[in-house]
Parts: structure tokens; C-alpha cells; sequence
């Protein structure tokens, strides 16, 4: 209070240096990790977590068809580097492209309902994408996945980056991730984000006081589904394959479970959530092939005593014994 | 990343694989096929009836989206495979497993479910979420991950001039029809009914009356799982059992509620009919899609009618 000149202490410094703190664990990750594939995996599903955070931590929305819209992307790009042999970064952008229209194409139907009828009417069309997909046996493969993919080079016309190196293909991963991180990040801040922040807040006084909620509800619903694309397509460039898992409903769970292991109310939250789970399934699925279930229990113990994650119990503590409004938090 | 459960859960469609011998039976002609076709939708839509109603009830009166009513279905099942194993007797586990899921029922509801009653809807609906999954894998653990089947309950079939008919198919409609008329009589004539009817319209209101409303929010409960596991011990001998067979039956049922109207008993009547029977005259025609079609149905009366066919606000 008014105290300017006084020494900056440890807890004010990690509050605000905390971008830097996590670029440099970011750019570090694939050292610390047992193995550098393990810290691609992390960023990708962070990538598709945050998107889905989008509309669950900014909106209120509890969407049960992520796994559809990243599903979207990896089999677009799938089937663009196979049966086209397309460019890269061509791929990427027609990829997440699609995953907007098929966001959009969802998006118009589900926003015309709220609460639990809009998680309903989300997993019903999980569900016609699941099937439609298993049905295209000629295009998709159906249930025995997408086969034949390849990782191509990145070709910039004067210069070639090695993709099939797992360490520069981290990086080449980490920046579309930051990109994305960075977007979110600007709408939050923006105009846009305050609207979607008062219609989670309350949405009967956010149509009241003049906001269009149905359109800002489905240009957050298209957004989420670009970015959840656009993670798809770099999956289905890591893993070579696109099985028809991945649109399961399964996944779709699995996607509310890291956000909600991370903390939905916080920005880092999808990052934290997605590299605890994907760690402990990693180190666990070694030692014991049900490892679901501690991860299942851990959930269970998150909604009923941690509902605010990971990041949201780390900025109570640093409020609490720090003294410090919540740094890591993004609502105080 | 190697996600061990995601198996294609969805390919155990009870129109492909066995199933399909076993009722494929008319004597040939469209007519007689689609009339076969039509009682194995009623086969299909009595099951769907039981886990409706439960889910019904439960979120009418709870106002919980019950995510694990299908692990309440699957674990069932895998209970009667047990003990019909075991004992040798399949009547002990229709008997013995559907009041066992409902103590199982009763005490998660007081144990977990009760303690959310005053946070949001979203958590509520995640924590069942978890619920089904740690269910999931509790079953694989004791039970293996691979597909079990139950050899056939009263064996034989019956001759209806058109077709045959199996007799164990014809026992569940016949049984499936007597418990939900007998449920519609505890609901609607009995002082007990008349409290959860009450319940379901204003909670606090009962709870004014003098009634202990949190009783019976866990009676509610264990007597929806108690119907799932009814359901589950019925479908094992005709179904082939895995582990992830919950999320397929919930999804569906869910449909059947949706279309329905959720809360509504006489909804789950008509939305599992319907859709048992949209699932098996759509596989006459066009076998991949019974899954889509239903999907399509939902979205459609969603959209048109936000609280189902005969739902209220």
C-alpha cells in the first residue's frame, strides 16, 4: 500500500515474471522429461485443453464434443497430407479451418440451448461425428484409423526445417502452441472476453444490458473449435496415425478431466492440467495398465474438495501464506 | 499417446455380430421382417425403459444428469455373470444383484452425491462422470478387459407364424412390462409415490411438509441404480459384456430421456419405444447409421421441443 520502495519479495517476483517462468519451463520441457516425444504430447493437448477452456472457463459451457472438433483436425490433415500432399502449413490452416466450420455447423444448433440440454445436445453431436467417421471406412479407414500418414518437412522456400527431429518438432509444436496462448490471452483482455466473462457471470443480465449472447456464445464456440483443430492436425502429423478414438466419447471426457485437474478458472490451468495428466498416465500406464483408475479417483477428489484445480489451489495458498492477491489466478 | 480404454466401444451395436443370427429368424418376405424387426425393437426399448425411468426419477427429483447410471448397468451385468457362473442359477443374480445396485446406489448417494447438492450443475455432472469411470476400471480389474458373454437364459424359441421368437426375449418384454407397471403404481397411487411426485415438482416445499427430504433423495437414488442393475442382469445373457458397455447404453439413454423430456415417466415410456424401434428398423435399411439416426432424432426434438415430447419447464 503506497509502499513503492520497498524490496520486491520472492512471491511478488514469481507474480510478475510469471510469462517468462513459464515460457523458459516451456522451452526446458523436453530436457526435464524423460523423453522429448512425451513433452510434444504435453503441448498438444494443452493446445486442445485450452481451447476447450475457452468455453468452459470464458463462457460457462461444459462442451462434451472436443474430441469431435479435434477429431476434425486430425483426420482433415490426415487426409490432406495423404491423398493431396499438401504443403505443411497449408494443411495446418485448411485443417483448422475445417474444425471452424464444423464448429460453426455445431455451434448455430447447440448455442440455442443452455445448461445441461447444451451438454446433451454437444454429446449428441459427438456422437453423429464419431459414427459418420466410423461409417467412411473409404475415406477415414472406420475403425481400423487412418493410415499412411507421414511427418513432412517443413519447406519455407529458402530454407528446410527437419520436423522428423522430435526436438525441433517440439519447438515447431510449442510455437503454434504460444501463438494460441497469446490469442487467448489478447481476448481475454479484450472487450470480447469481458462480454464472455459477464455472460458466464450472469447471462439473463448480459442479454439485458444489450449483448447479443447467442452470437458472442458461438464466435467463443468457433474459435475453441479452430484451435481445438488446429491441435488435432499437429497430432495427427505426431503420432502418424488417426485412430477413431480420438472422437470417442471418451475423449471427450478425458478433455474435461485435465481441465478440470489444472483449474478451469485460470489461464495456465489447461497447461497444468494436460501435463499432470499425460505424466502420470505416462509414468503410471508402465507400472500398472489400470492406471485410470487413481486418475479417476484424483478426479473425483478435484470436483468435490479442489473444484478451483491445481492453479486455482496455487493461488489460494499464495494468497493465504504469501500475503499476495492471487498472481496465478486470473479472476482475483 | 496410448489411451488404454478407449476401445471402439460403440461396435458392440446390438445389430452386429451375434445378435444378428440369433433374431434374424423370419420366414422371408419385407413384411415378416420388418414385423421381427419391430418386436426386437420392443426387446431393445424395454431395457432402455428401465434405464430411463431411473434416470428420470433421479434427475427429476435430484436435478443430478446421472453420468453413471451406465456403470450402474454394466457392473450389473458382470455381477449376473458371476453369480450365474458360480451358482449355476441366473434367477439368484435377477433377484440378489438389482437390490445389491441398489444399497450401491444408496450409499454413493450419501457418501459423494449429497455433498454436491449446492454447487453447480456442472460439477455435479462431472463428479458422476468420474464415478462411471472409476466403475469402469473397478470392472476391468476384477473381470479382465476381454468380451464375456452369458450362454442363453430359458432356452428355446417360439413359433409366432411369422417367426421365431426367443423365449427368453419374450420372458424380458413380459417381466420389463410388469416392473414398470408396478413402478407407475408405486409413483402414482401410493403415499410414497405422491412424496416423490411432490419432490420432483418443488423439493423444499415436501421438506416444509415435515418430510425428510434428504431420505428420500437417497431412497430415489439407490431405486434408480437398483433399476439400472435391473436392466444390466436382464441384457447379460443377451449382449456380450465389456467393460466400457456403460457408456454406450448411457449415451443412448440419455437420448431416450432427452426425447422423452427429462423428469417425465411416461416420457421414458414412449422415448424408449421409440427409439429401440428407430435402432431396429433402421438396421433393415442401413446398419451403420441405427446410431446416427437416434443422434439426429435427439438433436431434432431438442431443438424443436427443448423439454422433449412430453416434458415441462
Amino acid at each position: 500500500m503506497g509502499n513503492k520502495n520497498r524490496q520486491k519479495s520472492a512471491a511478488e517476483w514469481i507474480g510478475t515474471y510469471q510469462l517468462s517462468i513459464f515460457s523458459i519451463i516451456l522451452i526446458l520441457l523436453p530436457f526435464i522429461l524423460p523423453y522429448k516425444a512425451l513433452a510434444t504430447n504435453i503441448i498438444i493437448f494443452a493446445l486442445l485443453v485450452m481451447a476447450f477452456n475457452i468455453l468452459l472457463g470464458f463462457v460457462g459451457l461444459l462442451s462434451f464434443c472436443h474430441a469431435a472438433l479435434f477429431g476434425a483436425g486430425a483426420y482433415a490433415m490426415g487426409i490432406l497430407l495423404v491423398n493431396l500432399k499438401v504443403h505443411l502449413l497449408a494443411g495446418l490452416l485448411v485443417s483448422s479451418a475445417v474444425g471452424g466450420s464444423v464448429a460453426l455447423l455445431i455451434g448455430i444448433l447447440v448455442i440455442q440451448r443452455v445448461g445441461i440440454y447444451f451438454g446433451l445436445l454437444t454429446l449428441a453431436f459427438n456422437q453423429i461425428a464419431y459414427f459418420v467417421i466410423y461409417g467412411m471406412r473409404d475415406i477415414t479407414g472406420g475403425d481400423s484409423g487412418l493410415r499412411g500418414l507421414f511427418r513432412p518437412d517443413l519447406n519455407l522456400g529458402f530454407f528446410t526445417v527437419p520436423l522428423s527431429t522430435e526436438l525441433i518438432f517440439y519447438y515447431f509444436v510449442l510455437f503454434w502452441f504460444l501463438g494460441s496462448a497469446f490469442l487467448i490471452k489478447r481476448m481475454a483482455d479484450s472487450s470480447f472476453g469481458k462480454v464472455l466473462h459477464g455472460i458466464k457471470e450472469n447471462e439473463m443480465r448480459a442479454e439485458a444490458i444489450g449483448c447479443h449472447v447467442k452470437k458472442f456464445k458461438l464466435m467463443a464456440f468457433v474459435l475453441s473449435g479452430t484451435l481445438a483443430a488446429l491441435a488435432g492436425a499437429l497430432y495427427a502429423i505426431y503420432v502418424k496415425f488417426v485412430s477413431v478414438d480420438i472422437v470417442g466419447f471418451v475423449m471427450s471426457g478425458e478433455i474435461v478431466m485435465m481441465a478440470l485437474l489444472g483449474g478451469v478458472s485460470s489461464f495456465y490451468g489447461p497447461l497444468v492440467g494436460s501435463a499432470v495428466f499425460i505424466l502420470i498416465s505416462d509414468i503410471l500406464s508402465g507400472y500398472w495398465e489400470r492406471w485410470m483408475l487413481l486418475l479417476g479417483t484424483v478426479f473425483i477428489i478435484f470436483v468435490m474438495f479442489f473444484r478451483e484445480g491445481i492453479c486455482g489451489g496455487l493461488g489460494d495458498f499464495y494468497e493465504k501464506y504469501l500475503g499476495k492477491s492471487g498472481a496465478i489466478k486470473r479472476d482475483s | 499417446m496410448t489411451f488404454g480404454n478407449n476401445g471402439p466401444f460403440f461396435s458392440d451395436s446390438p445389430f452386429w455380430g451375434k445378435e444378428r443370427s440369433a433374431v434374424f429368424l423370419s420366414k422371408g418376405g419385407p413384411l415378416p421382417l420388418i414385423a421381427s424387426q419391430i418386436l426386437n425393437g420392443i426387446t431393445l426399448g424395454v431395457i432402455y425403459i428401465l434405464l430411463a425411468l431411473g434416470l428420470s426419477i433421479i434427475f427429476g427429483m435430484l436435478g443430478i444428469v446421472n453420468f453413471a447410471h451406465g456403470a450402474f448397468y454394466a457392473i450389473a451385468a458382470y455381477l449376473a455373470y458371476t453369480v450365474t457362473l458360480h451358482l449355476g442359477n441366473f434367477w439368484v443374480a435377477l433377484l440378489a444383484v438389482p437390490i445389491l445396485m441398489g444399497g450401491f446406489g444408496i450409499g454413493i448417494e450419501f457418501l459423494i452425491l449429497r455433498r454436491m447438492y449446492d454447487k453447480e450443475p456442472i460439477y455435479q455432472i462431472l463428479l458422476t462422470f468420474g464415478i462411471a469411470f472409476v466403475v469402469q476400471e473397478i470392472i476391468t480389474i476384477i473381470w479382465n478387459p476381454m468380451a464375456k458373454s452369458l450362454p442363453p437364459q430359458v432356452p428355446g424359441i417360439i413359433n409366432l407364424g411369422f417367426m421365431y421368437f426367443p423365449k427368453y426375449r419374450l420372458f424380458l418384454v413380459v417381466l420389463t412390462s410388469l416392473i414398470v407397471i408396478l413402478v407407475w403404481f408405486f409413483i402414482e397411487r401410493t403415499k410414497y409415490g405422491s412424496i416423490i411426485r411432490a419432490g420432483t415438482e418443488n423439493s423444499p416445499m415436501v421438506s416444509c411438509l415435515g418430510i425428510n427430504i434428504s431420505n428420500v433423495f437417497t431412497l430415489v437414488f439407490g431405486f434408480g441404480a437398483c433399476l439400472a442393475g435391473l436392466a444390466g442382469v436382464l441384457s447379460a445373457p443377451i449382449r456380450s459384456l465389456k467393460p466400457y458397455m456403460g457408456w454406450e447404453i448411457l449415451v443412448t439413454t440419455f437420448v431416450v430421456v432427452v426425447i422423452g423430456g427429462m423428469g417425465s415417466l411416461s416420457g421414458a415410456l414412449i422415448g424408449g419405444i421409440l427409439i429401440g424401434l428407430a435402432q431396429s428398423l433402421t438396421s433393415l435399411v442401413w446398419p451403420i447409421g441405427t446410431n446416427i439416426v437416434i443422434f439426429i432424432l435427439m438433436a431434432i426434438i431438442l431443438l424443436t421441443r427443448p423439454y422433449g415430447l412430453l416434458g415441462r419447464m
